[in-house]
């Protein structure tokens, strides 16, 4: 697969043909963790597509001036610093979020879907690639998240961003808020993908 | 080793990395903490209302002497700062401590009300907690739990129990029993400080 990269083929590649979570099955612990609700979902995604855009943006300007040996120190450096940035401005603009995600947002520095993307791409191809391809990855990243967050809240709490949606007499089902539901989602959700992927497969 | 590798050169990479990582934080350090202060105020302010009964507005004092000095909000002078709560005709109704001690993951840190007279404590908060999501975590927001953190009386001791049956046991939360007792803990331990301030002098 020689073809040429462009902007738009990076930046949509993460979206769904190459989803993190779902066809790389990578950051899971934060897409478990935190996706109680669509909020919560939401926003470690964008916290997730900031620091991945601030990193991979960086890495690729720096990248002829990274000796190879200390590549991943000066990586994992630059992450940290962009997460706690971004701790810090979640803390001063949004603070319920910020308790709510609490430890998940310094554990940003060890989502292996970011330091991968260092390594695999921002440290090889020029800055706007680079940009592109951590965008369309968080993209995707924050995609998967709102979709299992949005379906836990959904059962779980039988609202969606806080408005419920079913009349009083809707049982909740606690277990979708609580860590199994997590895996139940993610499963359902890989189940879906696999079969619409094998279904498109069988057509061509 | 090839003569890009030398080692003076990979440790100025890490030098000017952790320079500029430094320097960064920095900015963005002073740039938010304005604004993270004055939530962790409004914060406090909310959690003092919430903590102490029947409270509408407080003050904050410290304890100075053998007796209650009023002092400003921001006051940093060493004394621990404690919350006095006043009804709308200006009367104590209570007075609220934060106070911190080790949970199962890290520093629990809360606030609770306390009433002298009827020598009960009146609600609490948890201010700060890193327990585990999903299980320990509850103690910031299970009904039950902080319920029964009204109308708690303190003698002897408060006491964390599965089915609460008198009016000094608190309702632990279940699959949080850790995290449970060890806000139990934390308020009995800062109670003794507390006690000596209420406490009729002996002739």
């Amino acid at each position: 697969m020689t073809q040429q990269k462009s902007f738009q083929t990076e930046l949509i590649k993460g979206l769904w043909r190459e989803n993190p979570v779902f066809v790389a099955v990578l950051g899971l612990c934060p897409a478990l963790a935190v996706t109680n609700s669509l909020a919560n979902g939401l926003a470690m995604g964008l916290a997730t597509l900031a620091v991945l855009v601030g990193s991979s943006c960086l890495v690729s300007g720096l990248r002829h001036f990274i000796p190879k040996p200390v590549r991943i120190s000066v990586f994992i450096l630059i992450i940290a610093t962009f997460v706690t940035a971004v701790d810090y401005v979640l803390a001063a603009t949004l603070p319920d979020i910020h308790k709510e995600l609490g430890a998940f947002i310094s554990l940003i520095v060890v989502n292996c879907l970011i330091l991968g993307r260092q390594e695999s791409f921002a440290s090889k191809n020029p800055m706007w690639l680079s940009i592109a391809d951590a965008a369309g990855m968080g993209g995707g990243f924050t995609l998967a998240l709102v979709m299992i967050g949005g379906v836990r809240e959904v059962l779980g709490s039988g609202s969606i961003l806080g408005f419920p949606l079913f009349s009083d007499d809707f049982v909740p089902w606690v277990v979708m808020v609580m860590p199994p539901g997590g895996f139940f989602t993610m499963g359902l959700l890989l189940l879906i993908m696999a079969f619409v992927t094998e279904n498109r497969r069988r057509k061509t | 080793m090839s003569a890009a590798d030398h080692p003076w050169k990979l440790i100025g990479a890490l030098v000017v990395t952790a320079v500029g990582s430094g320097f960064l934080l920095a900015l963005v350090f002073n740039w938010t903490a304005p604004a993270i202060e004055a939530h962790r105020q409004e914060a406090m302010r909310r959690a003092v209302l919430n903590v102490v009964d029947q409270a509408e507005t407080f003050e904050a004092v410290v304890w100075v002497e053998g007796a209650w000095e009023v002092v400003p909000l921001d006051y940093n002078g060493g004394t621990r700062l404690c919350y006095r709560g006043l009804d709308s005709t200006q009367t104590v109704v209570g007075y609220a401590f934060a106070a911190q001690g080790p949970g199962f993951m890290d520093t629990i840190k809360l606030i609770y009300g306390f009433n002298p007279s009827s020598r009960t404590v009146t609600g609490m908060e948890v201010l700060d907690s890193r327990e585990t999501p999903g299980l320990g975590d509850k103690i910031a927001k299970d009904h039950a739990f902080l319920q029964s953190f009204k109308k708690l009386s303190i003698d002897p001791r408060i006491i964390a129990a599965a089915k609460p049956s008198s009016a000094n046991e608190v309702d632990a939360i279940s699959g949080a029993t850790i995290s449970s007792e060890a806000v139990v803990s934390i308020v009995n331990q800062d109670l003794q400080w507390v006690r000596d301030r209420f406490e009729e002098p002996h002739p």
